[in-house]
């Protein structure tokens, strides 16, 4: 990494000016020209000198200046192997910033860390210093990293391995250090199981490859003194309850091989970073979350794209304005990331901007578009070419939001918020040096969420962060890795998985003929009695797990890319158009069961969308509960029924949807130019919701009539589902939307029940079993009752747009006075 | 539990078993209804009574003997079938008694490390049966057979375990074994058997005592010797050398009542719920006439390459033969061997026979060439492209290899000439190409000079080839 100038890890001395050639030239010439540049750019969106309160037009809502921080140093950790020290001097590490010794001290003397620091602050040395100094003193001491991504433990290796070298080169040591995952060959790893003191894998392999076979790795797991999990944050939702368990499972055979590993978390800035960490590895855990890395000044700015129609709520597309913004630093020889939202939205900007600033087919790519479903070979490219600088601007998805080394940029700008508080700040630490400005400009979509954010900028800027959430006990997910364990070592009567009492569900894994329980004089054990490999059947990344892969049949057959089993459907249907960095492709064939799409280059001037209908079935009621609460006594002289306005709830559901059709809305200006119907299977899931039924009494009080209020519920779901989003830390597709008139509820344009007499609005977790949003979520009932109103209250259009309850067009007019009415009445009780 | 969460749990099962993401659990479905096979195990039975008693049971029923070490127990079947014992076609003295140990060829085969043929003790066949093929910390080897090869005949020991608890013990005798011998022979054991075994080791954390120890592994010079032996389209799953193929394409051997592979797991599997052994005797039974068929095969493949190629009795073993004793440096006897392969494939007329004798022949030009007998090799050259049924690969080789043999050795250019367009015409990809028009252009301008004033001692550049 530090063969990188761009890359340079803080903890580092400047490097020599020497290094300030080559590559570097490609850059931006001298810093002073960069600083220049950068003023010159901001100021075209008026944000002047930096430090002027919010300008008045609503165009740029906010610019707040993060203010540059000064380097902490402490002093080397005693415990720290001296050799190590030595080597890092002789790297050029004079010192270690504060959160980097205090890190290793809390690691080296028995604790588990979890270490908070931003993008960029050296936070890999927080691990691989304990962890190097540890191999040191005890050669037979091991180690074994997970990242959430191939690329990264491919990334990290380079630097680790550099630093290992360094340190074998001084004391005579020979330690080694090696990633072991899907492609590594057959051939190397038996000398990688007995030569590795650092095995860097990631959560996947360890699941499916090592804990499995874990006989073969006895002397990795009996002198594993350090499990280092990297980026922490990304483990949330289903991909973090799956962790859970593979790290139950890993604690269980570590426990066989008499190992006790402490446990060293680096995560990006959440507001339950060792809550997080706690409930992944079931252990406490120390957090270090002050950083003493230096940071350059920042700006940030929120750009909301201007009205351009008052009457309709339409503002100026948030592409085309990413577009503007990013042309603006680019043309200025500033290097800039653009984050998209998704896949297409990734591919669409890179094609405006391809346009903007390539030159003729032939000349050097300067504008590259990277997100998943890119194959590797390509990806590396991408990022080489962003460290050189040969690649002058990159549209990227969330994939490069971890810490792939890119080098530091100059400018990050967003197209729509991310999401997330935390990811928004990760993003923005995309650019960034450790001296000089950089600025990150947050472009505002007509989503709610993102007029939410841009409209309330502390909310941002002051509030905390969201919470990650995880459900390992997800039956789904619990009862998967319970058979994974199995496999691996035999539960003995009475042992306990994490938190879990197993023995129960032990007992229907013997009915299903999985394990078969033997007494002996221990007491007896469980043993497996399957011919099957559990782990091959369970993905970590989704409670299914397939996946569809993409043909390009123009020329041959070449696979270009792939797509998990849940969005197949909805991107991958005949006739969609699919795209890879710009190009077109039609969907000529969805092989359903082989899954694969076959598809064929085209030149076409629309992308499509798909319409998904969606219905919603409660199984079973958890808890539930009239709202608002009645005042004390007024419970007495009336029945629950006739004074109770709503009602929220939580529990079980099922969820049914299908793909009936799509549209095509063409580039640029967004117009609806065609549509088409679709027959593809419906999925059906189980799950878990939060629910909000509107009495028939509430509805009887609104003075406007059926219809209207119809709208007013449609367009109260609409806003709802943004605020659950935001209050639930999740992605947009973690989580769906439902109405329903009786016990079954449904979504999709045209789909809800013209009469809506007592309705329904289902919040449902997206996968199967859930992952833990509807209890929440039914617990923060009045927050989001309360911010939903926020939201349609602050709006300023007239009669509902995409930025509150909708499209107009899609509702009628009263959408938004009725949903207020509504959350009026749910707010205050009307006694 | 609770009523919903049990009822849940058990949707969620239903769910798996029905979109096929999960294998069904132990093919119990699969198990034919003959008596004591699929006893119904609805419940785990705790037999409660004293733990030896079952394992009493069990060697009884397989008439075997309990052996106690280790703080465990495991089940020890020993069999001695008699010289005479008959197995399809042939019997048991067919295996060359305990000399084969001793037969040179055996290094021949492929066992690295070469098993110890001065050891005076003999080798140890060896065969697995398992709770399933995937391999990992869950697969057990839970029937472990051995043969070895005595005066008389042949000896055949058996360790079933009893339980998993009781693996260290089943382990221990079969380090015993191992310790106790000149070298393992296997069917595919390098792959999997010993593998298997590695990891039930290192899974107690013992050390596995494989290390050193010569390994034969039959699976692969079979595939050489007898590849297509059975008829094509015989054996549903392709794979013409499974060794129960073999055997009934070799010797003629036919299982009456032979438990299939498949369901072999399952039957450990009810045999750990009922204690009942029964079911287990046609797998034993199933194991013990595996090691006999790979004792017999290991003979006939040790027999073939010491009298090669007059042992041999098909195009495909003579090719074969000769190929493992080129590699051992008897190029005289490798030599014969081709000839004979491409000679008998003329005559077998078999649907391979194109293939085999295409491969002889261009095995036997490359022999000659290595020897600079030009001439010899370019007639056996010659032989595949007369052949219009030779393989296109290895036709374009012999294209090319006579058109060089011609325009620098022979110098004959209007034959080279030949050569080279009849080899440009049959090339694929551009590199290919290229390069046969660049030798039908040098040869075109040869023979223009040719036509002007003979130029026969200029000096040529020897080719590559």
């Amino acid at each position: 990494m530090s063969a990188q100038p761009g890359g340079q890890e803080p903890g580092l001395l400047p490097p020599p000016a020497t290094t300030a050639t080559g590559t570097r030239s490609l850059r931006t010439a001298t810093p002073q020209a960069r600083e220049s540049a950068l003023t010159t750019a901001l100021a075209r969106f008026g944000a002047g000198e930096g430090a002027r309160p919010d300008t008045p037009d609503g165009w740029v809502t906010a610019v707040r200046v993060v203010p540059p921080v000064e380097a902490q140093y402490a002093p080397w950790p005693e415990v720290l192997d001296p050799r190590l020290r030595r080597a890092l001097e002789a790297r050029g590490v004079a010192q270690l910033y504060s959160h980097q010794a205090a890190a290793a001290s809390l690691a080296l003397s028995g604790h588990n860390v979890v270490i908070t620091t931003p993008t960029a602050s050296g936070k890999t040395l927080c691990y691989n210093a304990p962890v190097l100094s540890t191999v040191l003193a005890d050669p037979a001491s091991r180690a074994l990293y997970l990242f959430p991504t191939k690329a990264l433990a491919q990334d990290q290796l380079a630097e680790l391995h550099e630093l290992a070298s360094h340190v074998n080169a001084a004391a005579g040591t020979e330690i080694g250090v090696f990633t072991y995952d899907g492609d590594t060959p057959q051939d190397a790893r038996r000398a990688i199981r007995s030569r590795a003191h650092v095995v860097l894998s990631n959560a996947d392999m360890v699941h499916a490859g090592i804990l499995p076979h874990h006989p073969k790795w006895a002397k990795l797991f009996e002198n594993l003194r350090f499990v280092v999990i990297d980026e922490l944050h990304a483990y949330r939702g289903v991909f973090g309850s799956h962790l859970a368990n593979v790290l139950r499972r890993l604690q269980r055979v570590c426990r066989h091989y008499g190992s006790d590993p402490l446990f060293i978390c680096s995560s990006a800035t959440i507001a339950n970073p060792r809550e997080l960490a706690e409930r992944l590895v079931e252990r406490p855990f120390e957090l270090v979350s002050e950083s003493g890395a230096p940071r350059g000044e920042k700006l940030f700015l929120f750009v909301n794209p201007p009205v351009v129609n008052r009457e309709l709520g339409i503002r100026r597309s948030y592409l085309t304005e990413a577009r503007r913004v990013a042309g603006e630093f680019l043309r200025r020889q500033l290097q800039v990331i653009v984050f998209a939202q998704s896949r297409l939205a990734t591919e669409i900007l890179t094609t405006y901007l391809k346009e903007d600033f390539e030159g003729p087919a032939g000349t050097p790519e300067t504008v590259r578009g990277y997100r998943g479903g890119y194959l590797p070979l390509r990806r590396r490219e991408i990022e080489r070419g962003l460290r050189s600088g040969q690649v002058r601007a990159v549209v990227a998805t969330n994939a490069l939001e971890l810490g792939i080394d890119i080098g530091s940029l100059d400018v990050a700008v967003m197209a729509g918020y991310p999401g997330t508080i935390a990811s928004t700040w990760q993003r923005a630490g995309r650019a960034g040096r450790r001296e000089g400005r950089s600025a990150a400009v947050l472009v505002a979509s007509s989503a709610p969420l993102d007029q939410f954010v841009v409209r309330t900028p502390s909310y941002f800027f002051d509030a905390s962060p969201e919470h990650a959430l995880v459900n390992p006990d997800n039956l789904h997910i619990l009862l998967d890795h319970i058979k994974c364990a199995a496999f691996e070592l035999p539960f003995a009567a009475g042992e306990r998985f994490g938190r879990e009492d197993v023995q129960e569900i032990l007992q229907l894994l013997a009915e299903e003929r999985f394990v078969h329980f033997v007494e002996d004089a221990a007491g007896g054990q469980w043993n497996w009695t399957s011919e099957s490999y559990p782990a091959d059947a369970v993905s970590l990344r989704s409670v299914s797990s397939d996946n569809f892969v993409v043909i390009d049949t123009t020329r041959g057959a070449d696979v270009i890319g792939e797509t998990d089993f849940t969005s197949a459907l909805s991107t991958l249907h005949e006739k969609a158009i699919y795209i890879v960095e710009g190009q077109l492709f039609q969907v000529e064939r969805l092989d359903f069961e082989g899954r694969k799409a076959y598809v064929r280059a085209v030149d076409c001037d629309y992308y499509t969308d798909a319409i998904t209908y969606t219905r919603v079935t409660v199984l079973d009621v958890f808890e539930s509960e009239p709202v608002p609460r009645m005042p004390a006594g007024a419970e007495e002289t009336a029945p629950l029924s006739a004074t109770a306005l709503a009602t929220r709830s939580h529990g079980d559901v099922r969820v049914v949807s299908r793909v009936v059709g799509f549209k095509k809305i063409r580039f640029y200006t967004n117009e609806n130019v065609g549509s088409g119907e679709l027959d593809l299977p419906e999925q059906q899931m189980h799950t878990t919701a939060y629910w909000l039924t509107l009495s028939r009494a509430l509805m009887a009080t609104l003075p406007y009539g059926m219809e209207e209020r119809r709208d007013g519920v449609i367009g109260l779901s609409y806003a709802m589902r943004q605020v659950a989003q935001l209050l639930l830390m999740c992605d947009r597709q973690d989580i769906g939307i439902s109405i329903g008139a009786g016990e079954e509820g449904t979504a999709g344009a045209g789909a809800v029940p013209a009469e809506l007499d007592e309705p329904r609005i289902f919040v449902y977790d997206a996968y199967p079993g859930g992952i833990g949003f509807s209890e929440p979520l039914f617990g923060m009932h009045d927050e989001l009752v309360a911010r939903t109103r926020e939201l349609i209250a602050g709006c300023p259009c007239e009669h509902g747009c995409p930025g509150c309850v909708g499209p107009i067009g899609e509702i009628g007019p009263a959408a938004k006075p009725v949903a207020l009415l509504i959350l009026d009445r749910l707010a205050r009780p009307t006694v | 539990m609770s009523a919903r969460l049990e009822s849940r749990l058990r949707e969620i099962l239903r769910a798996r078993r029905g979109d096929g993401a999960g294998t069904p659990p132990d093919g119990g479905d699969r198990v034919p209804s003959n008596g004591a096979a699929s006893l119904p195990a609805r419940h785990p039975t705790v037999v409660r009574t004293s733990p030896d008693a079952p394992l009493r049971a069990a060697a009884e029923a397989l008439q075997g003997t309990v052996i106690e070490r280790a703080g465990g127990a495991c089940l020890l079947v020993e069999r001695f079938y008699p010289a005479d014992h008959p197995h399809g076609l042939l019997r048991v003295a067919d295996a060359g008694g305990p000399a084969l140990s001793a037969a040179p060829e055996l290094a021949l085969l492929g066992g690295r490390p070469e098993p110890d043929p001065a050891s005076a003790r003999g080798l140890l066949f060896i065969d697995l049966e398992t709770t399933g093929l995937a391999g990992g910390a869950g697969t057990y080897a839970f029937l472990v057979g051995c043969a070895v090869l005595e005066r008389h005949g042949l000896r055949i020991r058996q360790l079933l375990l009893p339980g998993y608890q009781h693996e260290r013990t089943l382990l221990a005798e079969v380090e015993a074994l191992v310790r106790d011998t000149a070298g393992l022979v296997s069917y595919n054991g390098k792959t999997f058997d010993v593998p298997v075994l590695e990891t039930r080791f290192q899974y107690n954390r013992l050390c596995p005592p494989f290390d050193g120890v010569g390994h034969v592994d039959m699976v692969h010079p079979a595939r050489r010797f007898w590849r297509g032996a059975a008829p094509a389209g015989a054996w549903p799953d392709g794979d013409s050398c499974r060794l129960s193929v073999l055997e009934r394409a070799l010797f003629g051997v036919r299982r009456l009542g032979d438990v299939p592979g498949f369901e072999i797991p399952a039957r450990y599997f009810d045999f750990m719920r009922s204690g009942n052994a029964a079911p287990l005797e046609p797998v034993l039974e199933h194991n013990r006439l595996d090691l006999i068929s790979l004792a017999l095969l290991t003979a006939r493949a040790v027999r073939l390459l010491a009298g090669a190629p007059a042992s041999c009795e098909s195009a495909r073993e003579s090719l074969a033969a000769g190929r493992f004793l080129e590699r051992a440096g008897n190029v005289d006897a490798a030599e014969r061997c081709y000839r004979d392969a491409a000679a008998r494939a003329y005559v077998e007329r078999r649907p391979d026979g194109a293939q085999i004798r295409a491969e002889a022949l261009r095995a036997l030009a490359l022999r000659c060439r290595r020897d600079r007998r030009h001439h010899e090799a370019a007639d056996a050259w010659r032989g595949i492209v007369l052949d219009r049924n030779a393989p296109a690969a290895i036709r374009r080789e012999a294209l090319e290899a006579l058109a060089i043999h011609f325009e620098h050795r022979a110098r004959d250019l209007p034959q080279a000439r030949r050569y080279a367009q009849l080899s440009l015409a049959e090339r694929v990809g551009t590199r290919a190409m290229q390069q046969g028009r660049h030798r039908l252009a040098r040869l075109d301008r040869k023979l223009e000079r040719g036509r002007g004033a003979d130029t026969p001692g200029q000096p040529l550049l020897p080719e590559q080839g």
